[in-house]
């Protein structure tokens, strides 16, 4: 369970995210969604407790996130890393690395560790392109590859920031199918946030709408709202309701 | 052990093979022309298979291999090569020391050329500088072809302890190298992800700055002009994914080559000029295009 209280964060003396508490239970997707400069990035940066110098508690299992050593952080929370700077290294390695926190120093990887890569590869079905190096990916793949890499962690949190930039559509229902059996199954927790409207309307379980560093509103999918769109995302929008789901899906409307 | 295991384990031999051919050639073949004695030629081996070594370990990420992109080893190698000029009878533990210090300076020297935008035009005047001295000292003598065949520091060397010292080197740096590589194949995809699994990056990175330095000072004293030989193997690695630690043992001894040459034709100052020169022109290309 994450719970946020009263957390502010300042970047060069501005503001980035204003007083914000919040709780996210074990089974729950949460989703944020925001215009771009809303805080999203900030705010997931200081639950996957990359940025320590917030004001306010972050805590993780009832335990405040400063607590953790970075090792038991790790194994704790996943989020998706930007892009890796070495290319040269095959899909396979590439996503066992993220089991490092869980061996020990010169000790090789267990079993387990192999057989989780292996389930995370197949589950975005990047099993064809095992040996495949990531370099020589398609970028739809590759994304898939940085997913499969945090799937992989099988930590508690997962903390996904833009998951699905870059994504073909195929990529869209693995991402989807592997965030509900991972938090459902494991009754764990993942946090979603970016500019994908349609796609965190369609997955999470709560949602949270920013705007300026702070939350707007915050609750069931429902929330989504033509006039909340107007209001924050500054478009006009149409909100149908989809007919497998009843979720919202959102159309935009042409300007001019 | 699966099929797949076995596979990996059998190309890994196959590469340690043809990493152990090729730095025999590059021996073998100095010693027959040159006359090489047979501590100097235990040395002279050792070096080089510590550097190869060293490089299995890092298999699989190879296009982190920075020696060159970075200029670690340039400076490596500069700083080996000022020792020799300054201290010709000092031996290579003062050039290893050297070496360290010149390698701290260097990174610091990096990062205010950075903040203050002045790389490229420290990097134009110190090429003009070298060309300029390598016109004024021009010198290809007979002493001097065997300095460029058989490695900068040769004449420092006349007793057994560098080649004790050498294999010490190979201890202490295969058995950490080839047990990280899991560590050092994540640092090399970068701070983000080396920190996102809960190791801290600056201590990683000091540590393996040092042993690239140690590796780069083994190349520098065991490289000889048939190093050379492995621009075939960076070809190959590109089309095959093969040996890829032979190339990156290849490319550090052909860079130190090219600065032996530099040095016996034009003097060791040139060569520490083009080492600077070399070390900020090839950081700036990987800034630039990476």
């Amino acid at each position: 369970m994450l719970q946020l209280k009263d957390v502010a964060l300042s970047h060069r003396e501005k503001e980035v995210l204003k007083s914000t508490s919040l709780s996210v239970h074990g089974g729950e997707i949460f989703g944020i969604i925001g215009p771009a400069g809303c805080g999203k990035s900030s705010l997931l940066k200081i639950l996957s407790g990359k940025v320590r110098n917030f004001k306010g508690e972050t805590l993780v299992d009832n335990r405040p996130i400063r607590s953790y050593s970075r090792r038991e952080r790790a194994k704790k929370i996943c989020s998706i890393p930007m892009l890796p700077e070495n290319m040269d290294i095959s899909v396979f390695e590439f996503i066992l690395l993220t089991r490092t926190p869980f061996k020990k120093a010169l000790n090789p990887f267990s079993d387990f560790d192999v057989q989780i890569t292996e389930e995370s590869m197949a589950g975005f079905e990047l099993s064809p392109y095992r040996n495949t190096l990531l370099g020589e990916l398609s970028r739809s793949h590759l994304k898939a590859a940085l997913l499969a890499f945090c799937f992989a962690r099988n930590a508690d949190v997962l903390v996904l920031d833009d998951a699905t930039d870059g994504l073909d559509l195929r990529g869209l229902v693995l991402l989807q199918k592997m965030l509900f059996r991972y938090v459902v199954d494991g009754n764990r927790t993942a946090v979603l946030a970016g500019n994908d409207i349609n796609f965190i309307a369609q997955t999470a379980d709560k949602i949270a709408i920013m705007h300026e560093g702070t939350i707007k509103a915050l609750g069931g999918p429902e929330i989504i709202e033509p006039e909340i769109i107007k209001q924050y995302f500054g478009a006009e929008a149409f909100v149908s309701k989809n007919v497998y789901n009843g979720k919202p899906n959102v159309h935009f409307f042409p300007e001019g | 052990m699966n099929q797949e295991r076995i596979k990996k384990l059998l190309l890994s031999n196959f590469e340690l093979a043809v990493t152990l051919a090729l730095l025999f050639a590059v021996t073998s073949i100095n010693a027959f022309i040159f006359n090489i004695r047979l501590n100097e030629l235990t040395w002279l081996f050792s070096a080089s298979l510590a550097a190869g070594l060293l490089a299995k370990g890092r298999r699989g990420n190879a296009g982190n291999f920075n020696y060159l992109q970075n200029g670690d080893g340039m400076a490596a190698a500069l700083g080996i090569i000022a020792s020799m000029v300054l201290f010709p009878a000092g031996g290579a533990i003062i050039a290893g020391i050297f070496c360290l210090v010149s390698l701290i300076l260097f990174r610091a020297f990096l990062l205010l050329t950075d903040l203050a935008s002045f790389s490229g035009l420290f990097t134009n005047f110190s090429a003009l500088t070298a060309f300029a001295y390598f016109i004024h000292h021009f010198d290809l003598s007979s002493s001097s072809l065997q300095m460029i065949a058989t490695g900068a520091f040769r004449p420092m060397i006349s007793s057994q302890w560098p080649a004790a010292a050498a294999f010490l080197l190979i201890a202490v740096l295969y058995v950490p190298a080839i047990q990280l590589r899991h560590e050092i194949a994540l640092f090399t995809l970068g701070r983000d992800f080396f920190e996102e699994t809960g190791y801290r990056y600056r201590p990683a990175l000091l540590v393996l700055e040092l042993m690239r330095c140690m590796v780069t000072a083994a190349a520098v004293l065991g490289s000889g002009v048939f190093a050379a030989a492995g621009m075939v193997f960076i070809s190959l690695n590109r089309q095959e994914n093969i040996a890829y630690y032979a190339t990156a043992f290849a490319r550090i001894a052909l860079a130190v080559q090219i600065l032996a040459t530099l040095q016996a034709v034009s003097g060791g100052a040139t060569a520490s000029i083009a080492a600077i020169c070399a070390a900020i022109l090839g950081r700036y290309i990987t800034r630039r295009f990476s």
